[in-house]
């Protein structure tokens, strides 16, 4: 699904930071993978580059046979659109759209048709316990039923990768416990392969393969 | 597109206070520019209505070569009316005009003659209107030694209504044409020119005075509307052609009017894109505002797979919702304002003694509302308003992703 060679990514300033640096990877179809480290350690510079939100400085990327390394910012777009769910820590949702309309608007943006979105995006609230608060906007949602709804998103557009940078960071344990369970359920009903960060060692214990990540390195691996 | 007006709708709510105050700002550019326009225009058609019917009329026609050098031997005999009959021309009058040295007991000053058809004179201009006091002229017999005078020459005359007034001129034979007559009336004719150096008098008696027979220095035409002079000019050119005379509008007689509104014209363009400028700025500074507060979510929207141009097109939608919605407002704010200055008119000799020479006696301008500027003016505070939120969207649009999302 993803390979990733010798990847680097410099951010450049007074002292230039190597968030990634020649880092490869194989994540395979269908995997669950956790990212862990530290702060500091390259894990979201790492899911940026995987998902197609930054280039590597060198190296190359392939995200299900389709080269990505030197696509511009239009093409990433559409293969973020097509290919790529995420999930992010925070502010995951558009503040004036519901939870319908948010979950709805990937769908949208790939010019599904209304009797399809409406299917879809009804399976997917249902399936998440999100039936009954479908017409809430984000400030009248918990950060729990907030970050649901961000799966739900990520999920519906029937990604074949989800990107989640520490979707639990801001969640109490129990939240934190229903949102992996919920999205280890969906990796395996649905196939979708997904790649997460996380510094919670509870969380890394749940999820099939951990990477560790040290200075923008790879520095050990647990399955 | 549905999707983008959804967007676009809902951020106009989002932040009430600010939107509020972006509507406010289309509202008042566009009352401002409105309510300026409205009142040069108003101003403009006040000088040249009264140009045109205190004395000079829609079209004179005259020998040629008499508006630039009025002698005396430039006179001709009148065509027939017939010639000179049509629709659009609602009033016709003769005239005899001639430069005079006019005496009285005390003093002598130099003043203009003009002998008039009374009744059709009225017809043409506010002369019977502007008689503050004495009677006007009649066409009979026992009205050929009455004169009307301007009030301004009474004064420097030292005349007093039913005093005798003798005119001293040039006759068409070359000869000292004299002529005494009685002042009946006074006229203020609002114009202070005029009415520093005018008096009015028969035509037969200015015509007996010049030794002009059935010649006229000038006929002046009142048209229905301004619109119609340059087609009633054309048809008199055409139907006096070989006659050896000029058809003049009144632009062409009038000329320093024409520069005036026309200067007018410039500074109204000038101050428009003043305020479209103003506008401008002030949105595009509110914009900038409301833009910086989403970058994450305009972020956390690209990272999802939307594209820059349906950004900018979310931001640019929000800000033309903005400007119709500051429209609907500063249309409500206008008609108040127009409402409030068509009853009180604005008062101009506060701010200049010699607005009374361009607009008359009446220095209270009132607002002339033109269909044409008023969507001119809606026009351009729209597009000034939502074209300016370009820059703020394109900024938007184009930040990467992971710089927006960072930007917290």
């Amino acid at each position: 699904m993803i390979i990733a060679e010798n990847i680097s990514r410099v951010y450049d300033g007074v002292f230039p930071v190597r968030a990634v640096d020649g880092l490869s990877l194989e994540v395979a179809d269908g995997e669950f993978l956790c990212l862990a480290g530290p702060s500091g350690s390259g894990k979201t510079t790492l899911l940026h580059l995987l998902g197609g939100l930054e280039r590597p400085d060198s190296g190359r990327i392939a995200i299900d046979g389709e080269e990505i390394t030197g696509y511009n910012q239009r093409q990433r777009a559409r293969l973020r659109l097509w290919k790529i769910g995420f999930i992010f820590q925070e502010l995951n949702l558009i503040p004036v759209l519901n939870a319908r309309e948010n979950v709805e608007y990937g769908l949208l943006l790939q010019g599904v048709v209304a009797s399809e979105r409406r299917r879809r995006v009804d399976e997917i609230l249902a399936e998440l316990d999100l039936a009954g608060l479908a017409e809430r906007r984000p400030r009248a949602l918990s950060r729990g039923q907030q970050q649901r709804v961000a799966v739900a998103r990520a999920m519906v557009s029937r990604p074949k990768l989800v990107i989640a940078d520490e979707p639990t960071a801001n969640l109490d344990s129990h939240n934190a416990e229903n949102l992996v369970e919920l999205m280890r359920r969906l990796n395996r009903d649905r196939g979708v392969t997904i790649v997460m960060a996380t510094h919670d060692q509870q969380i890394m214990k749940r999820v099939g393969r951990v990477v560790s990540l040290r200075d923008g390195q790879i520095t050990g691996e647990t399955k | 597109m549905l999707l983008v007006l959804k967007l676009a709708w809902r951020n106009v709510h989002r932040n009430t206070r600010r939107s509020i105050l972006t509507v406010l700002i289309f509202a008042v550019g566009l009352a401002t520019l409105v309510i300026s326009n409205a009142l040069y225009d108003g101003f403009h058609e006040k000088m040249v209505i009264n140009a045109v019917r205190i004395f000079i009329g829609h079209l004179q026609v005259h020998a040629e070569g008499f508006h630039a050098n009025p002698t005396v031997d430039k006179c001709f005999v009148p065509p027939p009316e017939k010639n000179l009959d049509l629709p659009q021309v609602t009033a016709l009058a003769r005239r005899v005009r001639f430069q005079s040295l006019a005496s009285t007991a005390a003093t002598s000053q130099g003043v203009m003659v003009v002998g008039i058809e009374p009744e059709r004179e009225a017809q043409v201009t506010n002369l019977k209107r502007s008689l503050v006091s004495g009677t006007y002229l009649g066409s009979g017999a026992e009205d050929l030694q009455s004169c009307l005078v301007g009030e301004r020459l009474m004064e420097s005359l030292r005349l007093e209504p039913g005093e005798k007034l003798v005119l001293f001129g040039q006759a068409y034979d070359g000869s000292i044409a004299a002529a005494a007559c009685r002042v009946t009336g006074v006229c203020r004719t609002g114009n202070p020119e005029i009415d520093r150096s005018c008096v009015w008098m028969p035509i037969a008696s200015a015509q007996e005075m010049l030794g002009y027979g059935e010649r006229i220095s000038e006929l002046v035409f009142l048209t229905r509307r301004a619109g119609d002079v340059p087609a009633v000019q054309r048809e008199l050119k055409h139907r006096l052609a070989g006659a050896g005379l000029e058809i003049l509008s009144w632009k062409e007689v009038a000329p320093d009017i024409v520069q005036l509104v026309e200067l007018d014209i410039a500074m109204q363009t000038v101050l428009m894109i003043i305020i479209s400028i103003i506008v401008a700025l002030a949105i595009m500074n509110t914009m900038l505002m409301a833009i910086q507060e989403r970058f994450t979510e305009f972020g956390v929207m690209a990272a999802i797979g939307t594209r820059p141009g349906q950004i900018i097109a979310v931001l640019m939608t929000e800000s033309f919702f903005l400007g119709l919605l500051g429209l609907a407002a500063g249309a409500l704010v206008t008609m108040l304002g127009l409402i409030y200055l068509f009853w009180h008119g604005v008062n101009l000799s506060a701010f200049s003694a010699g607005v009374m020479k361009l607009i008359g006696m009446d220095t209270t301008v009132r607002p002339l509302v033109q269909l044409k500027q008023v969507v001119v003016s809606s026009l351009v505070v729209l597009l000034s308003g939502t074209l300016v939120s370009i820059l703020p969207a394109l900024r938007a649009a184009h930040l990467e992703p992971v710089e927006a999302i960072r930007h917290i």
